[in-house]
């Protein structure tokens, strides 16, 4: 069995003659020190990347998936606006609201001015983010007096000034450099860094080397130690090394498979963000195509005899008739989502035992180690005087 | 083994030393190589391009980085980061009184000893937009805005006056002679303020610049006639093609590609000197690209001399992108000195098919090619007439643009509603702060 208080005789673990004794100290020395400054680099290096992991899913969970799934929820419900007003001015509902674009437009404009708020507050994609909301809110007041002024027109019977005015509104929202699509760019962007911060955790790059290298010096020089102690003082096994050894071999693969767990509920999310994210999309798809339908309806209204090839195409392209109206989004909807998001990512943050854990384990790997090398090198100390 | 322990850690401590040495030294080559300079444009996409072409040259000729972002919301998010305090060292922006404001509340740095003064004097002083004894800004590149574009095969002889061009168009009554589009989201109605800016600058002078300074009433006599001579022709009964309801909802892209069909829908458009390359591009309806010249030319906006208004000189209205300095770095003075040299100024318009003109006089005509298009519009802008002015509706604070637009709209579609419109526009004036008004529109104003 291991020696491990070590009161034996000097005689039995005399250093051999050949080598000196201050020769052993100094090795023995080394070893240890070399030991207890690798088992503090990975005390450290462990903490750093443990610390940074926190940082990136938190980071995931209160900024990067609600500014995305925000972002989701304003272009939806600025389409549904959309279609709101389109539909109380094209529909006559609107001779009945004193010709403003009616209550369902206003409920889902508010609920767009929240979301895009919300997810200036929660941006992660810095200045460009910034930028882009910025460009929104400006289009954004330019489409609310659109509106407006198209409700003034229809008020004051001039119709054409009035399918002007939406006109305007609907190419603010609808076109290539539109609302929606300064809106869909940033949401792509939000969803782009969610995948680099889900793809960056642990395993990747540095914070793999980081914390595995230290790993990876650390055990073979307790390896090493305990053969040379073995082979100099003929024991077969230093305990305290032994349950250094083992509570590194052991603990190693526990971080590791929690890490890993926490990458896969991570990819889960991300999944789960595409969905949402899909599903909105389909959503505005579908208010969209409604809105176009009434404005080419308008339009054709008021150029019988055509109104240039932008306008002509328009019509063409969006008079056919559509397939009737599927249920419409709630906002409830939204919040489920929200809440399924968050739940998924929070399965993802590591345990609040994890870094203490870590460090309670290091500290005793440094303890075991000092414990395991102590009699050794009293034994020379005693020596040497 | 622990004996050549303290060697080692003198050869260690070596290797350290060397290593901070190395670091230092890395990190000061890193200092010295982070000069840049960031950069706020209106321009994405092709634009975009061209002008990064310039920052570029920049680059390779000073060392120095520019990072430039390009939106064209540009005006707004200028605001946002100055009131942010975060504002680009350089800004470019199509509004002078969007700048003169960030003038007056000392955002803007002056480029008096920033731009040498050879330079300075290859500009109309007023197009560095002086303010006092300083200039704050140098354009970038301009459009002209008086120009009507028609068909070659299709106009035997340029109207000189207005006369001249009212009897055009009532020779070809019977088939619209002008292509009107207003619609530009979001601006709508700014193709209509260019017409009426263009006739009150050619009528009067004098009275186009009081009016772009806010010194003059929109019910003053000059200006309601500009509107009601502009009304000869949208409320001409035939002489706009589609009538009212297509000259409103039509795109203003497209107003001239009617000129181009088979039969042509109209004969004549008023258009900035962009349009040379929208022409260019959007062919005819069989696909053909148009070349300028050949198949379509202009003539500059006609004279009111005839009916005794107007000096005779040759006015210009222009639209001119304008640079300013925002913070005063090294990098961002020798960007500022750049972008004001002929070798800077050069560079967009001698792109192929570019339709960007520069305002600096030592840029030689060769830079248009063999465009005689292009070079004439050239010669108009460095015409010497005193009469050279900013687009009224760009040195217009924003509230009175947007008002002024909308105008143009309600007056197409009512014109009997004109001096209500006047009135109306009178009194978003009157609540304009006076200080948003630029303090110079033209180029003679003191300043």
């Amino acid at each position: 069995m291991a020696q491990t208080t070590d009161a034996a005789a000097p005689a039995s673990t005399a250093p051999p003659r050949r080598t000196p004794a201050s020769a052993t100290l100094r090795t023995l020395l080394v070893q240890r020190a070399c030991l207890v400054i690798v088992t503090l680099v990975m005390l450290v290096t462990s903490l750093v990347t443990l610390r940074e992991m926190e940082r990136g899913v938190a980071e995931m969970r209160t900024r990067t998936a609600p500014a995305a799934l925000e972002i989701g929820e304003a272009r939806r419900a600025l389409a549904a606006a959309d279609r709101a007003a389109l539909a109380g001015f094209a529909e006559g509902e609107s001779r009945l609201t004193g010709f403003r674009p009616g209550e369902e437009y206003q409920y889902q404009l508010d609920i767009a001015n929240q979301s895009l708020a919300q997810a200036a507050e929660d941006n992660s994609v810095g200045e460009e983010g910034g930028r882009i909301l910025q460009m929104v809110e400006g289009l954004l007041v330019s489409y609310t007096g659109a509106i407006g002024r198209a409700g003034a027109h229809f008020q004051q019977g001039h119709t054409v000034l009035a399918a002007s005015d939406l006109w305007n509104a609907t190419r603010l929202m609808h076109s290539e450099n539109g609302i929606l699509a300064q809106l869909a760019d940033l949401q792509a962007k939000e969803h782009a860094r969610f995948r680099a911060e889900a793809s960056a955790q642990w395993w990747t790059g540095w914070a793999a080397l980081l914390w595995a290298g230290p790993l990876a010096v650390l055990l073979p020089l307790l390896l090493a130690s305990q053969v040379y102690l073995a082979r100099r003082f003929r024991r077969v096994l230093n305990l305290p090394l032994v349950l250094a050894t083992a509570i590194v071999v052991i603990g190693a693969p526990l971080v590791v498979v929690h890490a890993a767990d926490s990458r896969s509920e991570l990819a889960a999310a991300r999944r789960s963000l595409v969905q949402i994210t899909e599903a909105g999309d389909a959503a505005v798809e579908r208010a969209g195509t409604r809105g176009r339908h009434l404005m080419a309806g308008l339009l054709e209204d008021e150029c019988p005899d055509g109104c240039g090839p932008t306008v002509d195409e328009f019509i063409e392209r969006h008079r056919q008739s559509l397939p009737p109206e599927r249920d419409q989004d709630s906002s409830d909807r939204s919040i489920a989502d929200s809440r399924r998001i968050d739940a998924a990512i929070a399965k993802a943050q590591l345990s609040t035992l994890t870094a203490p854990g870590v460090s309670a384990a290091a500290l005793a790997v440094l303890a075991l180690i000092v414990w395991g090398f102590h009699p050794r090198i009293g034994e020379y100390r005693f020596e040497a005087r | 083994m622990a004996h050549k322990a303290f060697p080692r850690s003198r050869r260690l401590l070596a290797l350290l030393t060397a290593l901070v040495t190395a670091v230092s030294a890395a990190g000061a080559c890193s200092v010295a190589a982070d000069r840049s300079v960031t950069v706020l444009g209106p321009w994405s996409g092709e634009e975009g391009q061209a002008f990064r072409e310039v920052l570029d040259r920049f680059t390779a000729r000073t060392g120095i980085t520019a990072a430039y972002q390009g939106t064209s919301a540009v005006n707004e998010v200028l605001r946002s980061k100055v009131r942010e305090a975060d504002p680009p060292d350089v800004a470019i922006s199509w509004s002078p009184s969007e700048l003169s404001r960030y003038v007056r509340s000392g955002h803007l740095r002056p480029l008096t000893n920033v731009v040498d003064r050879r330079q300075q004097q290859a500009y109309r002083r007023h197009w560095l937009l002086p303010q006092g004894d300083d200039i704050y800004a140098i354009p970038i590149k301009a459009n002209l805005k008086n120009l009507i574009w028609y068909r070659v095969d299709d106009l035997d002889r340029r109207p000189g006056t207005w006369a001249e061009l009212m009897e055009v168009g009532e020779r070809r009554r019977e088939r619209a002679p002008w292509c009107l589009a207003l619609n530009d989201s979001p601006a709508a109605g700014w193709p209509g303020t260019d017409w009426i800016e263009n006739i009150l600058l050619h009528q009067s002078p004098d009275h186009y610049r009081r009016w772009a300074t806010g010194d003059l009433k929109w019910a003053s006599p000059q200006v309601t006639r500009a509107w009601e001579t502009w009304g000869q022709i949208v409320t001409g009964e035939g002489l706009v093609q589609g009538g009212v309801n297509r000259a409103l909802l039509a795109d203003f892209r497209d107003a001239g590609r009617s000129m181009f069909a088979r039969p042509p829908g109209c004969m004549m458009v008023h258009a900035p000197s962009f349009a040379v390359d929208s022409f260019r591009e959007g062919g005819d309806p069989g696909g053909r690209p148009l070349t300028p010249g050949r198949d379509f030319d202009f003539f500059p906006f006609p004279s009111f001399a005839d009916s005794g208004a107007g000096s005779g000189d040759r006015p210009a209205n222009v639209s001119a992108d304008l640079a300013a300095m925002f913070r005063d770095t090294p990098e961002a003075r020798r960007l500022m000195a750049f972008l004001a040299s002929p070798e800077a100024q050069r560079i967009w318009p001698s792109r192929p098919h570019s339709s960007a003109f520069s305002l600096n006089t030592q840029v030689p005509e060769t830079v248009y090619g063999r465009d005689e298009v292009r070079r004439r519009i050239a010669r108009l802008l460095h015409a010497s007439g005193d009469a050279m002015c900013f687009d009224a509706s760009d040195a217009f604070p924003p509230t009175m643009r947007s008002a002024f637009n909308q105008a143009v709209l309600e007056y197409v579609n009512d014109p009997r509603r004109l001096s209500k419109l006047l009135e109306e526009l009178d009194r978003v004036r009157a609540a304009v702060d006076p200080q948003e008004w630029v303090v110079a529109a033209c180029a003679d104003d003191r300043n």
